[in-house]
């Protein structure tokens, strides 16, 4: 939500695209120390926080959770919704000296949600 | 993290330069490697590093713009090493730096094969070879794209160069959201300037042709990346063994931009 945007969550998109260019800010300012600042961009992630707002979506459209999570599955090509280990390794690349070169960049981890 | 063990791999332009340092950390990584090159002489110091490192490669001759050849290089690899879970698309030419009005079409449609055209053909002849695999792996099968920060923004006299890094771009979306339910990943890579025996032998050509041109265009080159250096070949082969591995299983049709900041300003 820091790239496209869905309806009833302008606070939090805000947020996430501030967070997108502030990593770029950061990362202009502070390549001169060899401080590298990247941004990873998680689909929808079976994480606590995301269960419970598909909960509250739910019952906010009047159906179901599963309802609401399968609608939301199906916006990701790859068939299924994040968990936290695919966000974890796009973060072990970024904190490892693999990534020596990246700066500034945004590493999309989203089963090909915003390709489309 | 960032295994491929047991992985096969196609890489064309895999001679030297970007494809010759992915091939080489696939095959430290564990994957056996198949380089597609003309470049005979530079793809032999490439197989002899991979295995005198311990890995397991083999050269086919490619001209990337021919549809039947590349039908022939899938072949090999798949009739070699029993099928293609990884396609590198890294084979591509530089523009010719001549102002937009001075290029020939001739000129465009050259490049066009080759970045263009390439790109496209390996796609269409490894997706039936992936399709046999991609349940062997839980990230799938992996197809990565060598597009370039010039398939981001635009550079001066870059015409060619910048149409075919963006339909890099833009194809690998397309095909990353018609693959996804066959279990392939489709991703492109987007270097900076990276220090290759191309942008040196470019430099070169400058140099030859005005003295001190070619120096001038590396110092302006370095000055563009906040970073203040330019990329090194691993740099991006690193990149190309995360979108080959299961630890990048949810990432398709997205850019890994690899640029020093180049684009972030």
């Amino acid at each position: 939500m820091g790239m496209v945007a869905m309806p009833n969550a302008a606070s939090y998109i805000a947020a996430k695209g501030g967070v997108r260019l502030l990593t770029k800010a950061a990362a202009i300012e502070l390549a001169p120390s060899k401080i590298r600042v990247n941004s990873v961009h998680p689909g929808f992630t079976e994480t606590d926080m995301v269960k419970s707002a598909l909960k509250d979506l739910g019952k906010g459209a009047g159906v179901g959770e599963n309802v609401i999570k399968d609608m939301i599955t199906a916006r990701h090509p790859i068939g299924r919704m994040g968990v936290p280990m695919d966000i974890a390794n796009a973060v072990c690349f970024l904190a490892s000296d693999d990534s020596s070169f990246m700066t500034g960049s945004e590493v999309v981890v989203d089963g090909g949600y915003v390709a489309q | 993290m960032n295994r491929v063990d047991g992985k096969v791999a196609l890489i064309s332009g895999g001679a030297r330069g970007l494809g010759g340092m992915s091939a080489r950390k696939l095959a430290e990584a564990g994957a056996k490697v198949v380089i597609t090159d003309l470049r005979e002489d530079e793809a032999a110091v490439t197989l002899a590093a991979i295995k005198s490192a311990g890995g397991d490669a083999k050269f086919f001759k490619h001209d990337v713009a021919d549809e039947a050849q590349w039908a022939a290089a899938v072949k090999f690899t798949t009739d070699t090493y029993g099928g293609l879970d990884v396609l590198l698309n890294n084979a591509g030419i530089g523009g010719s730096s001549r102002p937009l009005e001075e290029l020939s079409l001739d000129g465009w449609r050259h490049l066009m094969s080759i970045n263009l055209d390439g790109v496209f053909l390996g796609m269409k002849h490894a997706i039936p070879a992936m399709k046999a695999r991609a349940h062997l792996w839980p990230g799938g099968c992996s197809i990565i794209s060598i597009s370039s920060i010039m398939g981001l923004v635009g550079g001066a006299r870059q015409i060619a160069y910048c149409a075919s890094k963006g339909g890099v771009r833009l194809m690998t979306k397309a095909a990353a959201l018609e693959l996804a339910p066959a279990k392939i990943r489709v991703n492109s890579i987007h270097p900076g300037f990276i220090n290759t025996p191309l942008l040196r032998s470019g430099a070169e050509a400058m140099n030859n042709s005005a003295p001190g041109r070619g120096q001038r265009f590396l110092d302006d080159a370095v000055s563009r990346h906040p970073l203040g250096h330019l990329g090194e070949e691993q740099d991006i082969a690193h990149a190309v063994r995360f979108l080959a591995s299961d630890d990048s299983a949810f990432i398709t049709g997205t850019e890994i931009v690899v640029d020093g900041g180049y684009t972030a300003q």
